[in-house]
């Protein structure tokens, strides 16, 4: 519940009443990082980014080969 | 301002080509240069964070990256407006550019697409990934080693312009049968292909770094919380640091970038050095102007961090570094003063003699906080990167033919001519040297005036009216003959026709169309023995 309401308000800052609602998030606890146990994330969101995040490494390795090969073979 | 006339076929660009050209790409390079920096200071404050387990960085870092979001979306329409200018006003240009390093821009618009979505998830995901935060730290930091693809990637081609050296222009191994594309490795791994890299990716580190620091310093003006004052000057002095450390191996890059323009480009480092063609615009020399700027920003960051390392804060950048770049500074600035005038030598002393006394009293001003020198230093960095864009573009060698002479709009001679030229390139878009002024210069060519409708055929009716809204093919498959009723719909659907020109085109439709099919039976039919 906590973690949902600090989430709700690092979302809901605005230019113009930022202060308040950053200062509410520092004061709730400045000193405790918020992490959660890694099972309350959701699952579709960690199946996407893991997706994801495979396939950019897959492509910037690809790229990589792509131009050493232009090297090689001009 | 002409945009289209009657007797004037060709379209004018609002305020001249050069000047849309320039627009679009300054405000690209003011744009895209931050969203580099961005991306490399959130990953830092994202790591300071986790490893501190301190809110405070992991909040600023949510925020720049909302600012990250918003930035790489004006970027990118403002790249693709930049794209239109250059292909619809120097189509030639385009033409050769894009066919020497085909390969290389698909892998960019690849690379595009990837940042996007990469952006996108990491800071919509942010509160979702709570409990995989090393893995959202992973995939933000991602997003430095795509950045910098797409840097090298850009830079290759752009440096290429500029110093084409030993390029050939030869036909692809990659372009399969057709030999449409170019690839040339002399031309993308040109001689100042490196150094332009190497500085791009400090130069937009810096700048987003001290631009987040600014933004910091606003805050904190703002801000009259003792917490949020904290939070905000600490990450303030952070991203300072990430940005004057890069700002620190600038000269060393730039020194050898200047020797590789000296042997290579000495064209541009003539117009760099001595102030030639538009560098010098409106009677002020734009690179000696950028160049007291970084003066200014040395001597602040300087006193800066000196005042930083003393209280012992914990994010000051190691003073034996800033001592070395500052000696190095005040070596370059003499040898320019040698080879130049000492007038730029005593200009760049003063000019970070003053900032630094500036800052110091900035610093006394407001006890310490570092508010008012990141907000000077965010400006100083826009400003360099707007004059530094600007007086790269302005240096370059200028179109002229090899007499010397210039001939505006003629003798189009680009600096590299040894591009790949294929078969398939229509005549109009080959760069084409023209010696003498060509006779129609004062008179527009006229522009084709249509037959008088009684003398249009239906062949030539179908092929100027049709065309408006579907190609021919579609004609050649039809296998009715129901013509009036097809060109009763397409009279239904919006194509405007007399009755003349109704009648003439069913007419020839279904006899071109009779024709046809009489020739296939004729074909099918088998030969009598």
């Amino acid at each position: 519940m906590k973690d949902e309401n600090m989430s709700k308000q690092i979302e809901n800052i605005t230019f113009d009443d930022s202060d308040a609602q950053a200062l509410e998030i520092l004061e709730e606890k400045p000193e405790v990082y918020p992490l959660r146990d890694p099972s309350e994330d959701p699952r579709w969101a960690v199946r996407i980014i893991w997706t994801w995040v495979s396939i950019a490494i897959f492509l910037l390795l690809f790229f990589v080969v792509l131009l050493i090969l232009g090297i090689w073979y001009d | 301002m002409i945009i289209a006339d009657a007797n004037n076929p060709f379209i004018q660009f609002p305020c001249s080509a050069k000047f849309s050209i320039g627009f679009l790409g300054l405000f690209h390079v003011a744009v895209a240069s931050l969203s580099i920096g961005f991306a490399f200071v959130v990953t830092v404050l994202q790591i300071t964070g986790y490893f501190r387990k301190d809110n405070q960085f992991e909040a600023l870092a949510k925020r720049v990256q909302l600012w990250h979001v918003c930035i790489y979306n004006i970027g990118t329409i403002n790249a693709i407006g930049l794209v239109f200018a250059l292909s619809g006003l120097y189509p030639q240009f385009w033409s050769q550019i894009f066919t020497q390093f085909f390969w290389t821009m698909i892998i960019e618009e690849v690379l595009f697409f990837m940042l996007a979505t990469t952006l996108t998830f990491h800071y919509f995901f942010w509160d979702t990934m709570w409990g995989h935060k090393k893995l959202h730290i992973f995939m933000g930091a991602l997003l430095t080693p795509m950045f910098f693809m797409q840097f090298f990637i850009i830079n290759g081609m752009s440096s290429y312009m500029l110093t084409p050296a030993f390029a050939k222009g030869q036909v692809s191994l990659w372009s399969g049968t057709a030999g449409i594309l170019g690839w040339d490795k002399l031309a993308f791994y040109n001689p100042s292909f490196l150094m332009l890299t190497l500085h791009r990716t400090a130069a937009n580190f810096a700048y987003g770094g001290f631009v987040v620091a600014a933004i910091c310093g606003v805050w904190l003006y703002r801000s009259k919380q003792s917490k949020l004052q904290t939070s905000y000057e600490n990450g303030g002095r952070l991203a300072f640091k990430v940005a004057f450390t890069a700002f620190l191996a600038l000269p060393i890059i730039g020194f050898f970038y200047a020797w590789v323009l000296k042997y290579h480009a000495k064209e541009t480092y003539d117009n760099l050095m001595i102030g030639r063609g538009d560098v010098v615009a409106g009677g002020i020399d734009w690179w000696w102007v950028k160049q007291l700027i970084v003066a200014s920003m040395l001597g602040m960051g300087l006193v800066f961090s000196r005042r930083a390392s003393k209280s012992k804060n914990e994010f000051s950048v190691s003073m034996p570094a800033v001592y070395t770049v500052a000696l190095l500074y005040l070596m370059f600035y003499l040898g320019m003063a040698v080879q130049m005038t000492w007038r730029f030598f005593w200009g760049s002393l003063l000019a970070a003699v003053f900032a630094g006394m500036w800052a110091r009293h900035l610093l006394n001003r407001h006890k310490g906080s570092g508010r008012a020198v990141f907000v000077l230093m965010g400006i100083f960095s826009f400003l360099t990167v707007c004059l530094g864009g600007y007086v790269r573009e302005a240096s370059r060698p200028r179109f002229v033919s090899p007499s010397g002479e210039r001939i505006a709009g003629f003798n189009r001679i680009p600096n590299y001519s040894k591009v790949y030229h294929p078969k398939e390139r229509p005549e109009s878009v080959k760069m084409r040297m023209v010696i003498e002024t060509p006779s129609y210069v004062d008179e527009l060519p006229s522009r084709r005036k249509p037959l008088e409708p009684e003398r249009q055929t239906g062949e030539d009716l179908v092929s100027s009216l049709c065309i408006s809204c579907h190609t021919l093919e579609r004609l050649h498959r039809y296998k009715g003959s129901d013509w009036d009723r097809v060109v009763g719909r397409m009279r239904a659907y919006g194509r405007r026709l007399t009755e003349k020109q109704t009648h003439k085109i069913i007419t020839y439709l279904a006899e071109s169309k009779a024709h046809k099919n009489s020739s296939n039976s004729q074909a099918d039919t088998p030969s009598a023995p």
